[in-house]
């Protein structure tokens, strides 16, 4: 038997690949629950231990346990939904695009892309976000400074003065 | 003798550190490591272009991968003239400094 607080469990499989844990509560009575649409992969033994672990602290009977997994296409669309918001902002995105010179452009976009998908797995999305708009504020001077001296606008500047001063 | 800004200074010394792996995220990450501050990203880039056109660095377009959204990385490396320079800038900063006392400096 398996011990959860004061409570002992034990599992047994049926025929058609279903799971009957037997729940001995604190109490002393015991409890048979029958669990369905269990996955054959590593998560299985993972979800049987919860299970017997919700039947154990929400303390009633009658449980009966069907789960329903996902099917493929379902899998496919929450993991594309998954995909899209993990992306980094498209509005931080798009400043950098615009301010960077055209040669490292996608370099830095790269870079940054690279330090958010680490800060998600570090920290996760809400603070990686955060992180990635800091990164592109800070980048703004610098990023403008450069701007502007590629567009020559000081030298227009400085001429357009000269004329006006008659020098 | 031409002469390198602190920045220029230590972005050439994070690329010789992480020298042949030198790019933009590893140089971020040297930096924020040694100096124990943020540098902008944009920042690094606009130091590293100055070094380009003085011919003190070389970059070098890598493979693109799926955790840049498919973005290049790009290697940059100190050519010999970068490294005389860099040299020479950092001898003359070593003389300067030679025989002073500053409180709170390491020995």
């Amino acid at each position: 038997m398996n011990k959860i607080e004061d409570a002992e469990w034990d599992m047994s499989e049926t025929a058609s690949g279903e799971v009957l844990l037997v729940v001995k509560h604190a109490d002393g009575k015991t409890e048979t629950v029958h669990v369905a649409g269990l996955p054959e992969d590593s998560e299985r033994n993972e979800m049987i231990y919860r299970t017997a672990q919700s039947v154990i602290i929400h303390h009633h009977y009658g449980h009966r346990v069907v789960y329903s997994m996902p099917t493929r296409d379902e899998a496919a669309k929450i993991n594309a939904k998954e995909e899209e918001t993990m992306a980094p902002p498209p509005l931080a995105e798009l400043i950098i695009s615009c301010l960077a010179p055209e040669n490292t452009a996608q370099a830095q976009l790269g870079d940054l892309h690279e330090m958010f998908e680490s800060n998600v797995a570090r920290l996760g999305e809400r603070q990686a976000r955060r992180k990635y708009w800091m990164q592109v504020a800070s980048s703004l001077l610098p990023l403008l400074w450069q701007w502007i001296k590629r567009i020559g606008l000081i030298t227009m500047l400085v001429d357009y003065l000269r004329s006006k001063i008659g020098l | 003798m031409t002469t390198l800004k602190q920045t220029e200074q230590v972005v050439m010394l994070a690329i010789l550190r992480k020298q042949p792996d030198a790019y933009g995220v590893s140089i971020h990450e040297e930096l924020k490591k040694r100096l124990d501050r943020e540098v902008p990203i944009a920042t690094i880039y606009a130091t590293l272009e100055n070094l380009e056109k003085k011919g003190f660095v070389k970059g070098k377009q890598g493979e693109a991968t799926a955790e840049r959204g498919g973005r290049a990385k790009m290697f940059f490396e100190i050519t010999g003239k970068g490294q005389a320079t860099l040299n020479a800038s950092l001898s003359a900063l070593d003389r300067l400094r030679a025989h002073t006392k500053v409180a709170g400096a390491m020995a």
